[in-house]
């Protein structure tokens, strides 16, 4: 076999990367390389002589790369490139909504710097964004073509559908419309969001132009295109008008706001029953654990505002701090901006996780085909999965060790006042949930590998190996 | 057909995109919409810009007041 034959096959293109023909990333040996297609090699090689490359990522606005002497993965190549890896890939379904605010922001200064350099970004996905060590980076290198005088935003239409209107619904609707973003990979129509946003936002100069006007002008000329003969002129508008087009986003964007609170669990720190004495033990348990194990990433699962992840960061992990709460990732996320740690906060429903989706459900990984991370936190959690969700002892622990290497895992008893709480207005239907019941269920995934009480409560800290993830 | 619709449909020819680069489409609607929007909110950043300009020259602060100012 010729070593070109062996290199294809040690090759993949990624699933999420076909839309664009500029060029793809693929994975060869396990590196992640992005091909530039000739195609687009004036633009490319614009990018990089006009100073803008070297601007922005300068300003860690957008990922590094290193120019490789690799060979393409296709005979279009023009040139290869290896990006800065990013961790973790994360959805705009699981962002609060400053995270997409951030995301938002991040795309109208790259287009107003790309404009600044006589060039221009021609598209403007949410997916394009992602967070790295919590604060937003432009992750697509080939984003950026020449701006051409005169000619409208091409992306327009997609910054509105990917930014705009789920910002729009999540301020003015109703915080947890965020999930809408899973459902539509292009944006969310804007005649929808138009129908669903209140009729007060018409009074929004903002919201009415670029949702509103914007949803019934698309409707009026859905069906133009096709019944036009004749060769079309181009349509013109100035540098100008585009900038005007842009400062108008930005202010709308920038007055679009959300005040976290009044949600589940947005106080909770505030509410439970640990004495201070119990939560600083809990907390060098925590720190302990991570020191034990090592672990390069941990997600913290059930992360409230973060304190513990915050713990596992300063003992040199990076950490992904999940919570079904929008207020707590929101205040988590708000928390973070103000320290230079490595924790991004994000939105996750455990009870149902992110699904693959996308073409052929491959374009988007699930949170478990994101995974395995080296260790797991699940504080406070198991009573709500359980109990609260009535999902068996056994599943979670099954879950759990497919996800992980590690697990740091705390139980709940039901002497607990929080779990009495859950138990309050129901039937109890789990004789099985004791801590006897608990280490068999999970003894049957993990080897557990430490065990010790929290002072001052009823609640037991598990250490556990994973039977299912090489560590 | 109301006049109106008339009206949007004579247009379209001067408003239809043609980037032949393009990988998205633009949508004919999204285009029309922007390009006469931009009109008028590039004359109103233009106006905005100048104030700026204006105000930072009068209050001392700032040397210019946009990077995008007007050409």
């Amino acid at each position: 076999m010729s070593s070109a034959a062996t290199s294809l096959q040690q090759q993949v293109p990624l699933a999420s990367s076909f839309r664009d023909r500029s060029g793809f990333l693929f994975k060869r040996d396990g590196r992640l390389l992005r091909q530039v297609n000739r195609s687009f090699a004036a633009h490319y090689d614009l990018f990089i002589s006009s100073g803008l490359y070297k601007e922005l990522t300068d300003s860690r606005l957008l990922v590094t790369h290193l120019e490789v002497s690799e060979q393409g993965a296709t005979a279009d190549a023009y040139k290869v490139i290896e990006p800065l890896l990013i961790p973790f890939i994360s959805f705009p379904s699981e962002w609060s909504f400053s995270q997409l605010k951030d995301a938002a922001l991040l795309t109208l200064d790259l287009q107003e710097r790309a404009l600044a350099h006589g060039m221009v970004l021609k598209d403007a996905s949410s997916y394009n964004v992602q967070f790295l060590n919590g604060r937003p980076i432009f992750i697509d290198t080939l984003s950026f073509e020449k701006y051409s005088e005169g000619t409208p935003w091409i992306a327009y239409r997609q910054f509105c559908q990917h930014f705009l209107a789920p910002l729009a619904l999540m301020a003015k609707c109703d915080i947890r419309l965020n999930h809408l973003m899973q459902l539509y990979i292009d944006g969310l129509p804007l005649d929808m969001t138009s129908a669903l946003l209140p009729w007060k936002t018409k009074i929004n100069p903002g919201l009415m132009l670029h949702i509103h006007m914007h949803a019934r002008s698309q409707s009026k000329f859905a069906d133009a295109a096709g019944k036009q003969t004749e060769p079309v002129k181009v349509a013109r508008m100035s540098a100008q008008a585009l900038r005007g087009l842009l400062d108008s986003l930005k202010t709308t964007i920038t007055k679009l706001s959300w005040l976290p609170g009044g949600t589940e669990w947005a106080d909770y720190y505030e509410n439970t029953n640990y004495s201070d004495s119990a939560m600083e033990q809990k907390k060098t348990l925590v720190s302990d654990a991570i020191q034990r194990i090592r672990p390069k990433m941990v997600w913290d699962l059930g992360a409230n505002v973060g304190v513990f992840s915050e713990i596992a960061a300063r003992n040199g992990a990076a950490v992904l701090s999940f919570d079904i709460d929008p207020a707590a990732v929101e205040k988590n996320y708000l928390r973070g901006k103000q320290r230079d740690l490595p924790i991004t906060p994000l939105l996750m429903d455990l009870t149902n996780p992110t699904p693959s989706y996308g073409w052929a459900h491959e374009e988007r990984a699930s949170l478990e085909g994101r995974g395995p991370v080296d260790m797991i936190l699940a504080l406070a959690l198991i009573h709500h999965l359980a109990i609260g969700n009535n999902v068996p002892l056994s599943r979670v622990a099954e879950y759990f060790s497919r996800l992980s290497g590690h697990l740091l895992i705390e139980f709940v008893p039901k002497s607990d006042s929080q779990v009495i709480r859950l138990l309050k207005s129901r039937e109890d239907i789990f004789p099985d949930y004791t801590p006897q019941g608990f280490e068999s269920a999970f003894s049957a995934n993990f080897t557990i590998v430490d065990k010790k009480s929290v002072a001052g409560s009823d609640r037991i800290m598990y250490l556990m190996r994973s039977r299912a993830v090489a560590v | 057909m109301k006049m109106t619709d008339f009206m949007f449909i004579l247009l379209v020819p001067f408003f239809m995109p043609n980037d032949a680069h393009a990988y998205l489409d633009p949508g004919t609607g999204s285009v029309i919409l922007q390009v006469v929007a931009a009109g008028v909110l590039g004359a109103l950043f233009t106006i905005k810009s100048y104030w700026r300009a204006m105000v930072g020259f009068i209050t001392g602060r700032g040397k210019k007041a946009n990077d995008t100012e007007a050409k």
